[in-house]
């Protein structure tokens, strides 16, 4: 460590590199790859629900006359779609790609480290990680399609072959892969943990770290004490697939037959997967809240209104959302007692999440708020926060769940929130740190135009999609138009199409400035928007071991943005404090 | 392809030149403003503007939404229960429209106005205390006696204090419902997967039981065991697959063809061709070994049923009486609390009544419940969505189901159940159409169906004739 003269081959350099900076590059080139494939299939089944039985022959082009003769779309590969999209998006775009990214790159240079704890398990976190993506992928491709069960794979379908096509090999190399990434996720979080309490710089105390950071903490926690709940749920499944046992089936009849096997419950799977599934939400979300408020500080030049109030609203999220993933399962027939249980712990989530949303606000009044692309980012994360987390007060309450549990206001919500608002988070992270990775700038007139046509594109989608919901539509369906109370919405659903069409062209512009840049993009200086955190003492260069000489020490929190008695509206948390300065919150 | 080719090269190029563009308007910014912050006045100062616009439009935009699509959502509900759920609906609603619009306004005001200005210093408030408890008290208040409210509405609609009027079943199976009315009696009897078949909601009386039992034995009877089925068929003994599998190898890899196995001298593509018959076999093979798994064990749990009949008769009396409904469309009571029970055959559905404000999922191995009263009769409710003004489409199609002209009518198309829980190719199209009816004529009719045309009134058992 700190050697910056060893010898590195291409290899070691960039394919099998220990680097955590090198390692957070490769998840976000991984995880940009992933969201391609996600993003186009959601296009392929957009198209499907907007104009049903019409056939494409980009449709066609994509996945062949065996899935989409004469370019319209299988009922089956409907449903493989909508799985392997989910999939995608939340496992291996948003929690590798997010956190796999961010907490690479930031942890290390944040906290003044020279590297993460272990090098060596950061690169086989990545590796695994690549696995399970190859996995996944390769599942797409063979005879009787992928996974189909919807990505929460509830068993019996997703257990029996005769159930449906896509539950024969398609669903064992999903639970595969998806074991191969619970290994990534782990090994992952247990590295951040141990790095974040052990490597902090002299000086960075718990209560000086970035909320980059306490969210990177608090999410690596949240992953090692879920991910392998859904591991054994992954595993009791496969067992009951191939070995004859039954944890989650009984009194199944199918094709014709009584099966053999009883005794289990369905539920059961239910429980273990929400028991994960409910952290996951937040897994996904507090990474990009994190990089949001760094980046909603720095360009507001103001410091992070009521910093320990935010640290305590993550560790209160972070509670809750381990005893709330019973109002995934209002619908399900548990006791209703269990019901109340859980509306009143899920409804408790809304008020730490309030105090984020008032503590943003609050940073941003009186502000000078410069709105460079990755603020703009950060201030739509915040709107479409606000937006997906007060539907959630409807979903979260069992009474109202009766009737809208499982149609498109769901979707609609979770899109909102955790999907579209967790890439804005994301999204606000890769300009911001941009130059960090790559020591040069995106191009920000392309950023503001991607913004834009994002922007629109999301709740040009979304909004509308609450009304599908609340006009009954269920979810899943591979066309409304076999009910004439929902073709009356179908119109909406074109809408819907037409906005994920241009939101899905606007990305390519997005991957058009990443790739660009990296290679002609404006040569950025060391600190180019004027932070305090200590990734921007580090020189340009990104050298082996971040800096030369010795540690950056630290002083001050980093939130010290247009502090009075100081000419700059920014000082670093490496400045040491007057005599008569207190340390900021 | 071509197309495709020339598309993405027209792109790249386009890019480039974009690129290339962009490059030199960046140079041309570095040499007019050394001390920007890599961002121009102008581009903050529009991007503000933006900000600005947005909101506003995104504004307009949801309300517009909110009264012109009005008249495609759900009309207000047919069932009592539904008008809490419809109340309580509205009240969040309000509620978190007024925190949408008050945290959205401040939030793209404040980004509009406080813009970036060079020379302005930010105003320096890292805490409020007082501020902070406030806002974490008031959502909290809130909050409390939101959850209280829905806490006590959902108890309500679960745990309902009076005895139910009607029993009915709904079964789900790929991809379809089976109903079934409780008959006289108003209990539903006994019913298990071992019994489905013929017999299609599996209802369990001593006379269904014993004829499943048969119709199991016989059917293992008839395929032998799995050695004699095997020996059958294959060419090559089970006990000597492993063997003959090595022989091949060595035929293949040394290719000694000298080795002679069961008389015959083989090259390596008689082996061939004879394993991987026997091998498509085998799969055969698997089906029938599960197979016969599947039965015995069906044939114990009937075993196990029979001695249970023989010691309490009286419960499985209930299901003598029970009628199947075949078909998809069934009758319900107006003004009658009906507790539906749900089981399911295969995999996890979800019986979803929108009009009704209902739902519950239904689980293989599980029975679950839910108790509603339709309020309306069909006629009535049609009246009354007219009136709320909501429409639906109506679609002609031709014999082959394909959509030969739509129309937006004022009404709706009824009440239906439908599936709401992934189950399928065909789970889009899995429904139920429900026919609300006086609570007399409801009572006719079930007495035709239990008595049918006969005079002398002995109850037929509609499920035994399927």
């Amino acid at each position: 460590m700190g050697g910056a003269h060893h010898h590195e081959t291409f290899i070691s350099k960039y394919i099998f590199s220990m680097d955590h900076k090198m390692i957070g590059k490769q998840f976000l080139i991984t995880a940009i790859f992933m969201a391609v494939i996600g993003m186009g299939m959601s296009i392929l089944f957009r198209l499907q629900l907007a104009w049903p039985k019409e056939g494409f022959a980009f449709v066609n082009f994509f996945l062949g006359d065996k899935w989409a003769p004469e370019g319209v779309l299988d009922p089956n590969m409907y449903l493989a779609l909508v799985t392997i999209h989910g999939t995608i998006i939340v496992f291996f775009v948003l929690t590798g790609g997010l956190s796999g990214t961010f907490s690479n790159i930031l942890i290390p240079y944040q906290l003044g480290a020279r590297d993460m704890a272990s090098g060596f398990m950061n690169m086989l976190s990545y590796w695994f990680f690549f696995l399970s993506s190859v996995i996944m992928i390769a599942s797409c491709f063979i005879e009787k399609g992928p996974a189909s069960g919807g990505w929460t794979v509830y068993p019996p379908l997703s257990a029996l072959e005769k159930a449906m096509p896509g539950s024969g090999l398609g669903m064992t190399l999903w639970l595969v892969s998806m074991t191969v990434f619970v290994a990534s996720s782990l090994i992952g979080s247990l590295n951040y943990i141990v790095t974040i309490i052990n490597l902090r710089t002299k000086g960075m105390t718990m209560v000086r770290m970035p909320l980059t950071i306490w969210c990177f903490f608090i999410t690596a926690i949240l992953g090692v004490l879920s991910f392998p709940v859904l591991l054994s749920a992954c595993l009791l499944l496969m067992f009951d697939r191939m070995l004859g046992t039954s944890f989650y089936l009984d009194s199944i009849y199918i094709g014709g037959e009584p099966l053999a096997q009883t005794g289990g419950s369905p539920i059961l799977y239910e429980h273990l997967f929400w028991f994960l599934g409910h952290p996951e939400v937040y897994i996904i979300l507090l990474p990009a809240l994190g990089l949001t408020s760094e980046v909603i500080s720095t360009n507001a030049r103001k410091p992070i209104f009521g910093y320990r109030a935010m640290i305590l609203s993550i560790l209160a999220i972070a509670f809750l959302s381990f005893i709330v993933w019973g109002h995934h399962m209002f619908m399900t027939g548990m006791s209703p007692f269990l019901g109340t249980v859980f509306t009143f712990t899920t409804l408790l989530i809304a008020i730490p999440s309030a105090v984020k949303v008032f503590n943003y606000l609050a940073t941003l009044w009186k502000g000078n708020i410069r709105l460079t692309t990755a603020m703009m980012f950060a201030m739509g994360m915040v709107s479409l926060f606000i937006s997906g987390g007060l539907t959630g007060l409807i979903l979260g309450d069992s009474a109202l769940d009766i009737n809208i549990h499982d149609t498109y206001f769901v979707v609609a919500h979770f899109h909102i929130v955790m999907g579209a608002g967790a890439i804005f988070g994301m999204f606000a992270g890769v300009y911001h740190w941009f130059p960090r990775m790559f020591g040069r700038l995106m191009i920000p007139q392309l950023g503001y135009l991607h913004f834009w046509v994002t922007m629109i594109g999301v709740y040009g989608v979304f909004l509308p999609m609450h009304f599908v919901g609340l006009a009954g539509v269920p979810r899943r369906y591979y066309t409304n138009q076999e009910f004439e109370m929902f073709a009356d919405v179908q119109f909406i659903n074109v809408i819907i199409t037409l906005f994920a069409i241009m939101a899905a062209l606007g990305q390519i512009i997005f991957i058009f400035n990443f790739f660009a840049s990296i290679f002609r993009g404006r040569v950025s200086n060391q600190n180019p928007w004027k932070s305090n955190t200590l990734e921007w003492t580090a020189p340009v260069e990104r050298i082996h071991g971040n800096w030369e000489g010795s540690l950056p020490e630290v002083y001050r929190w980093p939130y010290d943005y247009s502090k009075p008695g100081y000419e700059d509206d920014f000082v670093p948390q490496t400045v040491p404090l007057k005599d008569d300065e207190h340390d900021g919150h | 392809m071509g197309l495709l080719l020339t598309t993405i090269i027209s792109v790249l190029l386009v890019g480039v030149a974009f690129a290339k563009i962009l490059q030199a308007k960046q140079l041309v910014d570095e040499l007019k403003d050394k001390d920007s912050d890599y961002i121009t006045r102008a581009e903050i100062k529009t991007n503000a503007l933006g900000l600005l616009v947005f909101a506003l439009a995104m504004f307009a935009l949801l309300i517009a939404q909110m009264v012109g699509w009005s008249k495609y959502l759900l009309p207000s509900s047919a069932s009592v229960h539904g008008e809490e759920i419809d109340t309580l609906l509205d009240v969040t609603n309000i509620l978190i429209l007024s925190v949408f619009f008050i945290t959205q306004s401040l939030l793209f005001w404040f980004g509009y106005k406080y813009y970036f200005r060079k020379g302005r210093k930010a105003y320096w408030f890292p805490h409020n205390n007082s501020l902070e408890m406030a806002w974490t008290i008031v959502p909290a208040a809130v909050l409390i006696l939101l959850i209280t409210y829905g806490m006590s509405t959902w108890g309500k609609i679960m745990n309902p204090e009076d005895e139910p009027d009607v029993h009915i079943e709904f079964v789900s199976e790929q991809f379809k419902w089976t109903a079934r009315y409780a008959g006289l009696d108003n209990k539903l009897g006994e019913a298990s997967f071992s019994l489905y078949g013929k017999n299609a909601l599996g209802i369990a009386t001593e006379k269904s039981i014993q004829e499943r039992l048969k119709e199991c034995e016989k059917m293992i009877s008839e395929s032998g065991t799995v050695e004699e089925f095997y020996n059958k068929q294959f060419k090559v003994p089970h006990h000597d697959l492993r063997n003959a599998l090595k022989i091949y190898e060595r035929v293949n890899e040394k290719g000694d063809t000298t080795i002679a196995y069961k008389g015959l001298r083989a090259d390596s593509a008689t082996y061939e061709l004879l394993i991987a018959e026997d091998w498509n076999r085998k799969e055969n093979l698997d089906v029938v070994e599960n197979s016969l798994r599947n039965y015995k064990a069906n044939i114990l749990r009937l075993e196990r049923m029979l001695k249970d009949y023989k010691q309490s008769p009286q419960k499985y009396d209930n299901g003598k009486d029970d009628i199947v409904l075949n078909g998809n469309r069934i009758k319900l009571p107006k003004g009658k609390k009906i507790k539906f029970q749900f089981r399911s055959k295969d995999v996890i559905h979800s019986a979803y009544f929108p009009h009704f404000r209902a739902q519950m999922n239904t689980v293989p191995g599980m029975k679950t419940f839910f108790t509603f009263e339709p309020k309306e009769t069909n006629q009535e409710f049609f009246d009354k969505v007219v009136e709320e003004g909501k429409v639906y489409m109506h679609i002609t199609r031709d014999e082959e189901g394909n959509i030969l002209s739509k129309e937006e009518r004022p009404g709706t198309t009824g009440y239906v159940l439908i599936c709401n829980k992934i189950c399928g190719a065909s789970h889009y199209n899995m429904k139920m159409f429900i026919d609300v009816v006086e609570p007399e004529e409801f009572e006719q009719y079930l007495k035709d169906l239990t008595f049918g045309n006969d005079e002398k009134q002995i109850p037929i058992s509609v499920f035994e004739n399927d």
